[in-house]
C-alpha cells in the first residue's frame, strides 16, 4: 500500500494509544459510536420538532358542517374533492363545489389558481384544500387553494 | 390476431419464461449445472424479446388509435400528434409497468452478457473448475444468483402486468375516439423525465441483484464490489438525470415558479438516490480498508427497496389518501413483493453475518473513514426524514384518525441543516487522510479553504444578505469550491513538477483519478445546485393587471406590454401576450411571449405556457406566466423574478460530466490498478504517488 508520504510517518506511540481506546462494534471507537448517535438524536429532534410546527391539521366537510353556527367566521382549512362539473370561473371568482362523499359545501375563491387544478384522479377530481372562512350564508369563502398532486393525470369531463 | 393480443401473449409467455429461467438459474447454483445456468442465459435473451414485441404492440397501438384497448383509450386521443401518443405509453400505471419491465429485460441482457459464462466441458471436473475464475463483472459464483435475482423481479413484475393489470385489456365497446393525455404531460421535458425515473427506479434492481448474489454465494469480496459500484453508478446517474429533468419540467411547465415542491412523488424519488450516494461513498471505505461492510450491503438492500415503493407509489396513488390504497388493484401485490425482498434480504444478511466482519478498524475520529460515516448518517437521515415526512398523513390518517398535511416548510426546515451539514464535509472530507489526521495538519489545509469561505460570507453579509442560511449556505459553498480547486491545483502542480505543460498535466491527472477528480466534478455540481436552490429563496412574486401599452415594475426589471394575439395549434386555441422586458437603466432585454391555452377535452383546465428570460450579471430569470385575458385585453400577469435558479440547470449538466469522467473505464492494463489506488489518496499524497505510477 502506498505510504502516505506527505505526512509524517504515523508513530506507534498515538497506534498503541488508539488500541487502548474503548471501543464498541464493527472497530469504531467509542467517541465516534456517541458522535454518531448525538448526530441522529438531532435529526430525530428536528424532525419531531419541524413536524409539531408545520403539519398541517384539517377538516372533513362533514366535520364542519357538524360544528353548525359555531364555525361561521373561523378560519379553517378543509380538505375534500371537488364535485364532478362544478367549476365555474369568471374573472374575479372561482366557485365549485366542495365533497367529501357525504356532504358537501359550496366554495368561492379569489385570486391565484393553481394550473394543476381541475383535474381528475382515480375517476374523481383531485382533492384539495382550501384555507379560508365559512359564512353564515353557507358558502365557504377560500383565500387560498392547494391541489393536492395526484398520481394520474386525468381529462375532466 | 392482432399486433395488441400478439403483444398480450407475449406478456403471459414471458412470465412463464421469467418463472423457468428463475427455477433454472437456482438450480444452476445449488447443483454447479452450467447446462442449466446457460439455459438460464437464453431465458434472459428470450424475455428481452418478448417484452420487446409487448412494448412494441403498445406503442404500435398508440400510433394506430387501437381504441379497443383501454390503455389507449384512457391516455391518448385522435386530436394528440404522433410523438405526443408516444409519450401515453407511460402516462398511466400498466404503460409504466411495462417500460419498467421491458428496461429491465434489456438491462439483463447487457449484466448476463457481460457476465463469465461457464464451460460446458467444465461440469464433469466437479467444483474446483468453477474457482479463480474471475470475470469482468464477477466470477462465476455471482454468476447464477445475480441471473436468478434479476429473473425473480422480472417475474414479478410480468405477474402484475400479466393477470392483475394488464396494458393490453380490452373494451367491451370501441370508442370512436380516446380521452386523450393532459396537456401538462405534453411538454417535451415530460417525455424524457418520468421514463428517465422509470429507468432509475429499474436500475437500481441490478445492484441489489449482485449485493444478493454476493450474499447467497458467500463471495462478498472484489467482483462484487467492482459490480455493485458499477451498476449503482449507472442507477445514481439516471435516477439522478431524472430527478433534474423533474425539476425542469416542473419549472417550466407547472407555473408556480419552483421547480422542487416537496411533493410526494418527488420526495420518494429522491430517496433511493440519496441511500445510492451514500453506498458509492461508504464502497471506497470498504474497498480501501475492509470497514463497514454490513452497512454497505444494507444500503444496497435498502435502496432497491426504496426504489420499489417508489415505483409503486408514482402511479398507485397510495399517498394522496389510504382510501386510494384500498382502490388501487396493485397495491396488495407490491406491499406483499416489498416485504418478501426485505425480509428475504435481511435474513440473508443475518446469515452472512460472520462473513462480512470488518478487517479493521477506524482508529481515529479525524480520518477518512469517519468522515465517510458522518456522511452516511447525514445522508441516511436526510432520507429517513424525508420518508417520515411523505408517510405521516398516511399514518396519522390510519393510526389516529386525524388528517393533516406535511408542507414544504417542515422539508426545508429539516433539509436545511442537514445539506449545509454534507456541504460542510463535502468539503472538508477530502483533505483527511486515511486512518487519521493530526489536528495540526488538518488546521494548515483547512485554512485557505476557510478563508475563502470567510471572505464570501462576510462578502454576501456587505452586499446586504440578511437570511442566516443564505449567508451560511454561501459560506459552505465557498469553501466546497475551495477545496475542490486546491485538490486540483495540487495535483496539477504535482505533475508540472514532473515536467508536463498545463493542459496536458490536466489531462492526465484526470485520467489516472477517473473516480476521484470525476467525483469532485460532481462535488462542484452540488455546490452549483446548492447555489442555485439558496437563490431561489430571495425569489420576488408580483401579480398585475395590465391595459396594451401600460407598464409595471418588477423589483428591478420592468415590463412594457404590446398586444395580444390569437394563437390556434393542433387540437388547442389560445392567447398570446407580447411583452417587452426591460433592464434596471430601461435598456432592452428581450421580448417575452407568454401564452394560455385550453386543449380540446380539457375546457375545465387552461393551460399557461411560461416566458422565461434569463439575465446577466446576476442570473436572474424573469418568469412570466399569463393567468388571464379579458375581452378588452387586458392581461394579469404573475412575475416571478428568481435568482440564480439557472445553477440548477448548469449544476445538472456538470452532474452528469462528472459522472461520465467518474463512470469511464479505467485504462486497461497494468496502469489501471494504480488508477485506481490514486483515485482514493487523500489530497497531498496524490501526486507523490503518480509519480511512483
Amino acid at each position: 500500500m502506498a505510504t502516505h508520504l506527505g505526512s509524517p510517518p504515523v508513530s506507534p506511540e498515538p497506534l498503541a494509544a488508539a488500541a487502548a481506546a474503548p471501543r464498541l462494534a464493527g472497530g469504531v471507537p467509542l467517541k465516534l459510536w456517541l458522535g454518531g448517535a448525538l448526530l441522529l438524536v438531532a435529526i430525530a429532534y428536528l424532525v419531531l420538532t419541524s413536524l409539531q410546527t408545520s403539519t398541517v391539521y384539517y377538516l372533513t366537510v362533514s366535520e364542519l358542517l357538524a360544528r353548525g353556527q359555531a364555525a361561521y367566521g373561523q378560519t379553517v382549512r378543509l380538505s375534500g374533492e371537488v364535485v364532478d362539473g362544478s367549476i365555474q370561473r369568471d374573472r374575479q371568482h372561482l366557485r365549485f363545489v366542495l365533497t367529501d362523499g357525504t356532504a358537501t359545501i359550496p366554495v368561492t375563491h379569489t385570486g391565484q389558481v393553481p394550473d394543476l387544478f381541475g383535474y381528475r384522479a382515480e375517476g374523481a377530481y383531485q382533492e384539495v384544500v382550501v384555507e379560508g372562512r365559512y359564512t353564515a350564508s353557507g358558502v365557504f369563502e377560500a383565500r387560498s387553494l392547494i391541489v393536492k398532486h395526484g398520481p394520474t393525470f386525468e381529462a375532466a369531463q | 390476431m392482432t399486433f395488441a393480443d400478439a403483444g398480450n401473449a407475449a406478456l403471459l409467455f414471458a412470465f412463464v419464461v421469467a418463472c423457468y429461467g428463475t427455477a433454472a438459474s437456482l438450480l444452476a447454483a445449488r447443483g454447479r449445472l452450467p447446462e442449466l445456468l446457460h439455459s438460464a442465459r437464453h431465458a434472459v435473451v428470450a424475455l428481452a424479446a418478448l417484452l420487446t414485441v409487448a412494448a412494441c404492440a403498445l406503442f404500435h397501438a398508440l400510433l394506430t388509435h387501437d381504441f379497443s384497448l383501454r390503455y389507449v383509450y384512457e391516455h391518448s386521443s385522435r386530436a394528440m400528434p404522433e410523438l405526443a401518443r408516444l409519450t401515453s405509453f407511460w402516462g398511466g400505471q400498466q404503460g409504466s409497468l411495462l417500460l419498467w419491465a421491458w428496461g429491465l429485460a434489456v438491462l439483463s441482457l447487457v449484466v448476463v452478457w457481460r457476465l463469465p459464462v461457464p464451460a460446458l466441458r467444465a461440469a464433469s471436473a466437479g467444483p474446483a473448475s468453477h474457482g479463480g475464475l474471475e470475470g469482468r463483472w464477477g466470477d462465476l459464483h455471482l454468476a447464477p444468483y445475480v441471473i436468478a435475482t434479476l429473473l425473480a423481479i422480472q417475474t414479478f413484475f410480468l405477474f402484475v402486468l400479466g393477470f392483475v393489470g394488464s396494458p393490453f385489456e380490452r373494451l367491451e365497446a370501441i370508442p370512436s375516439d380516446g380521452r386523450g393525455l393532459n396537456p401538462l404531460l405534453m411538454d417535451p421535458a415530460m417525455r424524457v423525465h418520468p421514463p428517465l425515473l422509470l429507468l432509475g427506479y429499474m436500475s437500481f434492481s441490478v445492484p441489489f441483484a449482485f449485493a444478493i448474489a454476493a450474499l447467497a454465494s458467500g463471495q462478498v469480496g472484489r467482483s462484487w464490489l467492482r459490480a455493485g459500484r458499477a451498476w449503482m453508478l449507472l442507477a445514481w446517474t439516471i435516477q439522478g438525470c431524472g430527478l433534474l429533468m423533474g425539476a425542469w419540467w416542473a419549472y417550466r411547465v407547472l407555473g408556480w415558479g419552483g421547480y422542487w415542491g416537496w411533493d410526494p412523488v418527488e420526495n420518494v424519488a429522491l430517496l433511493p438516490w440519496l441511500t445510492a450516494t451514500a453506498f458509492l461513498h461508504t464502497l471506497l471505505v470498504q474497498e480501501r480498508r475492509g470497514l463497514l461492510k454490513v452497512w454497505t450491503m444494507a444500503l444496497a438492500i435498502a435502496t432497491f427497496a426504496l426504489a420499489i415503493f417508489g415505483t409503486f407509489v408514482v402511479r398507485s396513488g397510495v399517498l394522496t389518501s389510504v382510501h386510494s390504497f384500498a382502490l388501487s388493484p396493485i397495491g396488495p401485490y407490491f406491499f406483499g413483493f416489498l416485504g418478501v425482498v426485505l425480509i428475504g434480504a435481511t435474513a440473508l444478511l443475518l446469515y452472512r453475518l460472520p462473513l462480512l466482519r470488518a478487517e479493521g478498524q477506524i482508529d481515529a475520529v479525524l480520518s477518512r473513514e469517519a468522515g465517510f460515516l458522518l456522511n452516511n448518517l447525514l445522508l441516511v437521515g436526510l432520507a429517513a426524514a424525508v420518508f417520515w415526512g411523505t408517510v405521516f398523513p398516511l399514518l396519522s390518517e390510519a393510526v389516529r384518525g386525524v388528517k393533516v398535511a406535511v408542507g414544504p416548510p417542515y422539508y426545508q426546515q429539516v433539509t436545511g441543516p442537514l445539506l449545509v451539514g454534507l456541504l460542510l464535509l463535502m468539503g472538508g472530507g477530502p483533505l483527511l487522510a486515511w486512518r487519521r489526521t493530526s489536528p495540526e495538519r488538518l488546521a494548515r489545509q483547512l485554512g485557505p479553504p476557510l478563508a475563502v469561505a470567510g471572505a464570501v460570507g462576510l462578502g454576501m453579509a456587505a452586499l446586504g444578505i440578511e437570511r442566516g442560511l443564505a449567508l451560511v449556505g454561501a459560506a459552505a459553498c465557498a469553501f466546497v469550491a475551495a477545496t475542490v480547486a486546491l485538490e486540483y491545483w495540487h495535483g496539477l502542480r504535482a505533475r508540472q513538477r514532473g515536467g508536463e505543460s498545463g493542459l496536458r498535466a490536466l489531462g492526465t491527472l484526470v485520467a489516472r483519478g477517473r473516480r476521484r477528480y470525476g467525483g469532485y466534478l460532481v462535488h462542484l455540481a452540488m455546490v452549483l445546485i446548492a447555489i442555485g436552490v439558496l437563490g431561489s429563496g430571495h425569489q420576488l412574486d408580483r401579480l398585475v393587471t395590465l391595459a396594451p401599452g401600460e407598464q409595471a415594475r418588477v423589483g428591478a426589471f420592468t415590463l412594457t406590454y404590446d398586444t395580444l394575439y390569437e394563437l390556434r395549434g393542433p387540437g388547442y386555441e389560445g392567447v398570446l401576450a407580447r411583452l417587452q422586458l426591460g433592464g434596471p437603466r430601461g435598456e432592452y432585454l428581450g421580448t417575452l411571449q407568454p401564452d394560455r391555452r385550453v386543449y380540446a377535452n380539457w375546457e375545465q383546465q387552461p393551460v399557461s405556457t411560461i416566458a422565461i428570460q434569463t439575465t446577466l450579471p446576476w442570473l436572474q430569470d424573469v418568469y412570466v406566466v399569463l393567468t388571464e385575458a379579458d375581452a378588452s385585453n387586458r392581461v394579469t400577469l404573475h412575475v416571478y423574478v428568481n435568482p440564480l435558479v439557472v445553477c440548477v440547470w448548469l449544476g445538472g449538466v456538470l452532474f452528469l460530466l462528472g459522472t461520465l469522467v467518474a463512470a469511464w473505464p479505467e485504462a486497461r492494463g497494468p496502469r489501471a490498478a494504480v488508477g485506481s489506488a490514486v483515485a482514493v489518496q487523500p489530497a497531498a499524497t496524490a501526486g507523490a504517488t503518480q509519480e511512483g505510477a
